[in-house]
């Protein structure tokens, strides 16, 4: 397959890449631009693992080819927080034990900011649905939901 | 010169129809969410590869009264968010919904859905019960099909490989109209049926105006029980023969044993929906006639 140029925004920050055809969005984040926060899990669109936001949407990035992404705008586990400055949520899923083994949690936090920007007073039925893409073996979700739903309250007093 | 034609995206429909019209091997991709999945381990093999997913034209949903357009690009999240639709084809909207998670419905295109041809697509029972054509743009003009007529087999469609799916088009009954969406999978989420029901009900009187069953998972295509339909045509809704259909439904299919199920399993399950379904509507509040 050809070279093709790809020119992408993530985290902020424009990016102009020559790259196979072939290559996965999952790819282009992993291996071009060093940002392992993603994982690949299954990479058939079935954990959700490698989920990031484009466009606004959430995606399965084993599932877009690089080129697809030409033009748009991503965003990683990295462009929500830093190890020094962790965001609110993802200081609510270490404060809720949300967190085992820590390899399906990039993908769940995404979804579950997602699903806060487009739905800020979720149920946890809607919580559950929100995360539904994304496979946990460890946790069992229940603390995860919590997390989210904790977090959400401390948000709720800020709001105030 | 020698052009390396590996991957295309162009922006309009005339555009990929020339690319097709010179070369009609390319793989047309849209949303990915099978093709990535199909060329998991092999994604060189995807060959020349038309990237359809920038045109705009294939984006719209167009809402005109009873007459709907849905363009082949429209994903199965916009379908379940839709919220004329959901007044309109709720049940549409539910089997839109019925799809993988956020993220496959976020990629997930009508039109993909309709190429891939899956017996378990679940986009099709209902808009084949609603009786919708589906478009078809190539270099030598435009077809149409009826969607029941549209699929030949798992995988296979009438569509050329040089033509695109353009969209679906259909036209909500008018008057009493109820209708509803069943599903059975092996999980809530990111489950691909085992088998699916869509029922479409036009009531008049107090009796079935029109009726038109269709069925997913249960045979090689999406399945239109034309057969069940007519036991159920014309009868009173308080009197339904209900234990008739839902048997001549399960004569009606041909399900395989699989992964998912078997194929005992599937018939009854079947017609348990299609039990289940027509007291669902049943219970509808159907749309007053002078209403």
């Amino acid at each position: 397959m050809a070279k093709v140029k790809v020119n992408l925004k993530v985290n902020g920050k424009e990016h102009s890449l020559e790259v196979e055809a072939a290559t996965r969005l999952l790819d282009l984040l992993r291996d071009e631009l060093g940002l392992i926060g993603t994982k690949e899990g299954c990479g058939k669109g079935e954990c959700g693992t490698c989920t990031v936001i484009m466009d606004g949407k959430t995606v399965n990035s084993c599932l877009v080819l690089a080129p697809q992404a030409d033009g748009r705008e991503i965003m990683t586990i990295e462009g929500l927080g830093s190890p020094e400055a962790l965001h609110p949520l993802q200081e609510a899923f270490i404060k809720k034990g949300a967190v085992q083994c820590g390899y399906c949690t990039p993908g769940i936090i995404l979804s579950a900011f997602d699903l806060l920007e487009k739905n800020p007073r979720p149920t946890r039925e809607e919580i559950k649905e929100g995360i539904s893409g994304n496979l946990c073996r460890c946790t069992g979700y229940v603390k995860i939901v919590e997390a989210i739903e904790f977090f959400n309250e401390g948000r709720g007093e800020h709001d105030k | 010169m020698l052009i390396d034609l590996g991957y295309r995206a162009p922006d309009s429909l005339e555009e990929a129809l020339e690319i097709l019209g010179e070369d009609s091997s390319f793989l047309i991709l849209a949303g990915g969410t099978d093709l990535l999945v199909k060329y998991f381990d092999a994604r060189e093999k995807m060959g020349n590869v038309l990237d359809i997913s920038r045109l705009e034209e294939l984006k719209k949903i167009v809402i005109e009264g009873e007459k709907i357009f849905l363009g082949a690009l429209t994903t199965h999240e916009e379908i379940y968010r839709n919220r004329d639709l959901q007044k309109k084809v709720p049940f549409l909207c539910r089997a839109a919904k019925s799809v993988g998670a956020p993220q496959i419905r976020n990629q997930g295109t009508l039109g993909g859905n309709m190429a891939n041809a899956s017996p378990a697509a679940d986009l099709a029972p209902p808009l084949i019960a609603v009786g919708a054509r589906i478009l078809l743009a190539g270099p030598d003009g435009e077809r149409s099909f009826n969607l029941d007529e549209f699929f030949t087999g798992p995988g296979k469609t009438r569509k050329n490989p040089n033509e695109i799916i353009t969209g679906v088009e259909f036209n909500v009954p008018v008057g009493d109209f109820r209708n509803t969406f069943l599903k059975v999978g092996q999980r809530r989420a990111l489950a691909i049926a085992v088998a699916s029901l869509a029922i479409a009900l036009s009531c008049r009187q107090g009796k079935v105006e029109e009726v038109r069953l269709s069925a997913g998972s249960v045979a090689p295509i999406p399945l239109r029980a034309r057969e069940t339909e007519k036991i159920l045509q014309g009868q009173k809704l308080d009197n339904l023969p209900l234990e008739k259909a839902a048997d001549q439904l399960e004569k009606e299919a041909s399900p395989i044993d699989d992964i998912r199920g078997t194929r005992v399993y599937r018939a009854r399950v079947l017609g348990n929906l299609l039990r289940k379904g027509l007291q669902e509507v049943l219970s509808q509040e159907g749309v007053s006639e002078n209403g």
